[in-house]
């Protein structure tokens, strides 16, 4: 009986063929998923009134510490939400899971480190700037997010919340690397809260939105 | 793979021919249980299905078809899992007396009952619960005692099967 059920679905399914285009590959979707983040980022920059720079990594090895971390955590994050979408690539997903909790260890260690040492700045950010600096990596996620969002949802993610939470944090940690090349706060207070805060700020305010797109483009 | 990708009948039949003995062995070596690997054997096949556009050629095709089959085998177990927290065994006087069925499988067609019987047991429930007694998935889910989403599933496959069994029976 089993067996008529296994041939009998066999022959549904060969029915139900259609040609299908092969998803892009990983190294593709990642190229431009970093094409996309560095235009969002150069476009808030520029409607900040900014332009981005190097200013950080003349900041210090904490600063440069922050901007790194971000860089490492975002890029990995990303290849861990798209690695994991498809099947056989868990291994990569893995590594690159770890590459970016390294990376935001680095990133949140060193502005934490940072503001403990060096609580009080000679020209301390505003308050208001924070909110510009967060709010600037979240638009600058949006771009590469999205691009991420739809790959996945397209694919096979296994784990959706994993995959979700990855590509939020990625996309945001992104955002604030790119954010923080143009701020010209460096203190240490505002690289905390302003820049190395933005990708636990991302998953909690993107990964539901990248949740629902998943879902909603889940092949069927 | 790659034929089947364009839409090679003929090669997508061959390969899942052959993927379904393979799949369904890979899945025996992770569960005791013949008749769940079987079911998750036929799972992995239409997740396959669903997802050839994620094979990309250039790959070995064995480790793409053992994460799906890998996979599929973990969410059933979580599945279970999960549902033996949520379930205790009845007593005897909550055992209420089985209702009325509004629409026996006497009462069939002949083909159609025949096609219904050559399905596996989870499925001929499903699609019996929805189609012949017309219960809503909800309520059909909770009378089997699985989620909304794994009868649906159960019921499409059997959908499946009933037109391909239903179609080798047409003159």
């Amino acid at each position: 009986v089993s067996d008529d059920g296994g041939r009998g679905l066999v022959d549904a399914l060969v029915r139900d063929l259609a040609p299908v285009r092969p998803l892009p590959r990983l190294r593709v979707v990642a190229t431009g998923a970093l094409l996309l983040w560095a235009l969002g980022a150069l476009a808030v920059l520029a409607a900040f009134g900014s332009r981005p720079g190097t200013a950080v990594l003349g900041a210090g090895a904490g600063a440069s510490a922050v901007a790194l971390g971000l860089g490492v955590s975002g890029f990995a994050a990303v290849i861990a939400a798209l690695a994991r979408s498809v099947p056989g690539r868990e291994r990569d997903a893995g590594v690159a899971g770890v590459a970016a909790g390294v990376g935001l260890l680095v990133a949140l260690g060193a502005a934490v480190l940072l503001a403990v040492a060096a609580p009080v700045a000679a020209e301390p950010a505003p308050r208001s700037a924070d909110l510009w600096c967060l709010g600037g990596a979240l638009l600058a996620a949006l771009l590469p997010g999205a691009l991420v969002a739809w790959f996945c949802g397209r694919a096979l993610a296994h784990g959706p919340l994993a995959v979700a939470l990855a590509a939020a944090t990625g996309a945001a940690a992104l955002g604030a690397l790119g954010m923080l090349s143009g701020c010209p706060f460096l203190d240490p207070r505002h690289l905390l809260t302003g820049h190395a805060a933005a990708p636990a700020l991302g998953a909690v305010l993107l990964t539901v939105p990248v949740l629902l797109a998943l879902r909603a483009l889940r092949p069927r | 793979m790659a034929a089947a990708q364009a839409g090679d009948r003929e090669a997508y039949q061959r390969l899942l021919g052959e993927l379904l003995p393979f799949v369904t062995s890979l899945v025996r070596g992770r569960l005791a249980d013949a008749s769940a690997a079987q079911d998750i054997a036929q799972d992995v096949l239409l997740s396959i299905h669903t997802a050839r556009h994620t094979y990309r050629p250039e790959r070995d095709l064995s480790p793409w078809v053992r994460a799906i089959a890998r996979n599929a085998t973990v969410d059933w177990q979580r599945r279970q899992a999960r549902r033996r927290r949520r379930e205790r065994p009845l007593e005897d006087h909550e055992i209420a007396a089985p209702e009325p069925d509004p629409a026996p499988a006497e009462e069939l067609p002949p083909p159609l009952r025949r096609a219904l019987d050559a399905l596996p047991a989870a499925q001929r429930e499903a699609v019996h619960l929805l189609k012949v007694q017309g219960l809503s998935v909800a309520e059909a889910a909770r009378r089997v005692g699985i989620s909304p989403g794994a009868l649906k599933l159960r019921a499409h496959r059997g959908y499946l099967a009933l037109r391909s069994l239903l179609g080798r029976e047409r003159p």
